[in-house]
């Protein structure tokens, strides 16, 4: 039976929660969503559009009703959530209806803060938050009413000008000496201040407001401030910023900070219950925009399906005025102290403002005021840490390239974001064109999302269809191979997606260029479909380089190596006589101790692997296969070494025989140092073991090659289980996310090292990718026949006689390879 | 003097994985793609003398397993950006009763 979820809030967060479980699996959760509004879903940042009349209120509906019962939600609307009982785990509702739930969501967002004057409790005085908040005003205005808006913010601002532009005369108070105070210096308060009084608001500075007069119909008169001075108006609109509501999370026992604290997983303090959006806290930082609240929404729904996911960090943000015909940009840190300096340009003559902050050499905050088509430039800068060194600081102002906009979203990285309320970057954008054949706006958004939250972006949106349509020769830097325009996450989705196979049915299906695809996809293709579908793909044969075919290393003159398997680098006389025997007998004209620690023998000729496996009757070391314990390097450990403090081989042998011969998107390189004297040379590997007294300290993402990279400590552990557990759940998380090919250095650099460790330090998620290893390790197993990979091999005559045959037409004979 | 050369039976022939023939010093690797459609090139590559019966094919065409050096299997000829360089020899093929014949000289 479907386990029960109840989500209370049904607002942006908690729909858009909802959404994305049915995405990942509709069948897992029955849902309940509680809502204290008396409407379904909506897109509450474009309420001051409908009250600008830009739009309607039908148009800002995200999820209309029929949403909820196609879906089999149960919505409980117009009847707020009074009480959480956490160890019944039941929730109560104000008309005293009872609703189990076996997992919790609360999203139960915020509340505007109101000004605790005298008169703040009269009819007249709102915040703008609410579809019934706005329509009010909206009716207000249309009389001409003359009306207070207390707060000179970013939405206070946009409510004011909405009001005026519906007829109302209104003044905006602010406590602060200028405008968006926290978001723009004076100089660019002051600008935008002309700009509004010349469209008819009327400000208020550096004004305490004392009360709030009211009449004999409890309705507004008139306000004053502390310095005596009264304002006729009827109408007072409050906008002084919002505070999480958190009143049933306290009352339930959950620990409450200013907001619901959460990890970086959504968990509040009840491991049933999740929070997400403006009602939690993260790290003592607030929610107050839908980009993290969406982030954070698509996290709990992978946790609860038990999808994999990286971690929460707070989204780096700009804030832009929606307002027609104002331009502004503030982002990142815009207050000048010890550190940080400014770069400054004003233009007088076209009202222009810029200004640049930058600390330690790095740009970490822009004002831009009148031309913001720089806004995205700086901002990146910001985002990457840019060094300004190179630019000459003035140089930093003017405008790249003659400010063609087409050619900014041209060289813009695909990984970029355009839609920062939905987080979707250029890549998936271009992705979701070419696959799905869009032409449109409304058809991206369909597809990604983006563009249909706040909405400033459609116009780049729009740009960059007309940049790829327009044309076709734009190169996609992550396509899998010249046979494709996709990347790897569009096709790993589509063959995840479509269920497909095998590598033919995805070149269909995904309209390749070739009809059998080239040395680069074919690998990639097999390795994904077995990677996606490990019990029910069939290994294609063909689609293997060399090496994985013959199970052998091929070398320059055509000839293989033979590796066997020395697990921890362990050998015994029994196998040294072995290897001895057979290099004796088929005249090996190479034999090596490789780095791996183990024997090679080299120089083997391809019709005689199979004799020399059969005679050795050993495990292969797999040196030819990208598999995940090809290579476990050790010291002798603490049962000889003086130094030692855990058996480095032993746990070296453990990890290998553990998770020997699982596919991986490139070799994985492993050391197990017995002592911090790292003998091994294990921070270079792509998971390393160093041990120390009463433990291991894990290490990932080392490498050795072409990029020398040192590996980052993932977690101190106690117990060689704990070691399994870690390495497994890390080699599974770098089999879902890398492109075939790329060894976990990458992979981790571009996830970000700090994602990672959390990711694998979180107990569910480390469950959940240990579930899917175990499964692929099965179906391994099965391919093999439990068998160790050249002993499954020799009982396979068929594809025995198919690789080994090799025939000699000099003498007319036939020489079979068994 | 061309002879013809009996390689094996047509069923014995791997689908789409290369056949390595020895034949002095001009060895041959044989791909059959489908009943009717087997060819016979050159054995080593041009480029670096990778043995090409141990590449993968895609289309009408071997990767070398060395460094992916594309070469034709209706001419021997390189493909893609090494197009115009040296290639390898082809040998006409003879299928007769489900065997597989090969014309050397």
């Amino acid at each position: 039976m479907a386990e029960k979820l109840v989500v209370i809030g049904n607002g942006m967060a908690g729909v858009r929660a909802v959404d994305n479980i049915l995405r990942a699996n509709p069948d897992l959760f029955e849902i309940t969503v509680i809502g204290a509004e008396n409407y379904p879903g909506y897109n509450r940042i474009l309420l001051s559009e409908v009250l600008e009349k830009e739009m309607d209120w039908p148009d800002i509906i995200t999820n209309d009703y029929d949403w909820y019962t196609d879906n089999q939600i149960n919505l409980v609307n117009d009847d707020p959530a009074t009480g959480i009982d956490p160890v019944k785990q039941v929730v109560t509702t104000g008309s005293g209806a009872h609703f189990d739930y076996d997992k919790l969501i609360l999203a139960t967002g915020s509340m505007p803060f109101i000004l605790p004057v005298p008169g703040h409790d009269l009819k007249n005085v709102v915040a703008f938050r609410s579809i019934e908040d706005g329509k009010y005003m909206q009716q207000m205005a249309a009389t001409g009413a003359n009306i207070a808006v207390i707060g000179g913010g970013l939405l206070g601002l946009e409510a004011a000008v909405g009001l005026v532009d519906q007829g109302a005369t209104v003044s905006v108070i602010e406590l602060a000496p200028w405008l968006m105070a926290t978001q723009l210096d004076e100089t660019a308060g002051k600008m935008l201040q002309r700009d509004l009084e010349a469209r008819g608001l009327k400000f208020y500075l550096g004004k305490r407001t004392k009360s709030i007069l009211g009449d004999d119909n409890g309705q507004v008169a008139g306000l004053v401030f502390d310095d005596g001075q009264q304002l006729d108006v009827t109408m007072v609109v409050m906008s002084l910023g919002i505070r999480p509501e958190t009143t049933l999370a306290k009352a339930a026992g959950l620990n409450v900070a200013r907001g619901i604290t959460v990890d970086s997983f959504m968990r509040t303090s009840d491991d049933n219950i999740f929070a997400i959006g403006e009602c939690t806290e993260f790290e003592d930082q607030l929610v107050g925009t839908v980009a993290p609240s969406y982030a954070q929404a698509k996290i709990v729904a992978d946790v609860l399906c038990g999808e994999p996911t990286q971690p929460f960090s707070p989204v780096l943000e700009t804030i832009e005025l929606k307002v027609p015909g104002i331009d502004l940009i503030s982002a990142g840190q815009i207050k000048e102290d010890g550190d940080v300096r400014s770069i400054i340009a004003q233009d007088g003559v076209n009202h222009a403002y810029k200004r640049i902050f930058v600390k330690d050499g790095v740009v970490c905050g822009e004002i831009l005021y009148g031309d913001v088509s720089d806004g995205n430039r700086y901002f990146s800068m910001i985002k990457r840490q840019d060094e300004i060194a190179q630019y000459q600081a003035t140089g930093l102002l003017l405008t790249e390239g003659g400010g063609d906009s087409t050619e900014d979203l041209a060289s813009m990285p695909l990984d970029e974001i355009i839609c920062g309320c939905n987080g979707v970057s250029k890549g998936t954008i271009l992705d979701a064109i070419r696959e799905e054949q869009l032409t449109s706006v409304a058809g991206v958004g369909k597809a990604t999302r983006a563009g249909t939250s706040c909405g400033k972006c459609k116009p780049t949106i729009e740009a960059l269809l007309q940049l790829e349509l327009g044309d076709k020769a734009q190169a996609m830097t992550e396509t899998m191979c010249p046979c494709t325009d996709l990347g790897y996450d569009a096709i790993i989705t589509a063959i995840k997606t479509n269920h497909w196979l095998t590598s033919a049915a995805v070149r269909r299906g995904l309209n390749w260029r070739t009809e059998e695809g080239c040395d680069k996809c074919r690998p990639a293709l097999n390795y994904y479909l077995n990677m996606l579908f490990p019990t029910e793909h069939q290994e294609e044969i063909t689609a293997r380089w060399a090496n994985e075919r013959y199970l052998a290393n091929i070398q320059k003159d055509g000839t293989f190596s033979v590796i066997p398997r020395m697990a921890g680098g362990k050998t015994s006389p029994e196998q040294l006589i072995k290897i001895a025997k057979v290099a004796e007998k088929f005249h090996v004209p190479m034999i090596k101790v490789v780095n791996a620690q183990r024997i090679g023998l080299y120089g083997i000729r391809k019709a005689d692997l199979p004799k020399v496996w059969h005679d050795l009757d050993m495990d292969s070391g797999e040196a030819y296969e990208k598999t995940a314990t090809r290579e476990v390097k050790a010291c002798v450990g603490k049962n000889w070494c003086r130094f030692g403090t855990i058996d480095s081989a032993g746990l070296a042998e453990l990890i290998d025989r553990n998770y020997v011969g699982i596919d991986t998107p490139h070799k994985v390189k492993l050391g197990v140092a017995g002592c911090p004297r790292n003998c091994a040379e294990v921070l270079t590997k792509d998971f390393g073991v160093i041990g120390i007294e009463g433990g291991y300290q894990l290490y990932i993402g080392g490498n050795n090659g072409t990029q020398v990279v040192e590996a980052s400590l993932l977690t101190t552990v106690k117990t060689e289980d704990e070691v399994l557990t870690y390495f497994g759940a890390y080699l599974q998380w770098y089999r879902e996310h890398a492109h075939y090919g790329q060894r976990t250095f990458k992979v981790v650099q571009n996830t970000g090292v700090e994602n990672v460790i959390a990711m694998l330090k979180d107990d569910s998620q480390r469950d959940a990718y240990l579930e899917r290893l175990a499964i692929a390790k099965a179906a391994y197993q099965d391919y093999r026949h439990g068998l160790a990979p050249w002993q499954a091999r020799l009982q396979d005559e068929e594809n025995l006689k198919a690789l080994y045959t090799v025939v000699d037409i000099t003498g007319q004979t036939v020489k079979e390879g068994v | 003097m061309t002879r013809k050369a009996y390689i094996a039976d047509m069923a014995d022939i791997p689908l789409k994985m290369g056949l390595e023939v020895q034949n002095g010093t001009q060895p041959m690797a044989i791909f059959k793609l489908s009943d009717t459609e087997v060819y016979a090139i050159g054995n080593i590559c041009p480029h670096r003398q990778g043995p090409l019966a141990a590449g993968m094919v895609t289309g009408k065409a071997v990767i070398c397993p060395l460094h992916s050096w594309q070469i034709s299997l209706l001419n021997g000829e390189p493909l893609l950006e090494n197009a115009g360089k040296a290639g390898v020899p082809t040998y006409e093929t003879v299928i007769e009763a489900g065997k597989l014949y090969v014309m050397v000289d």
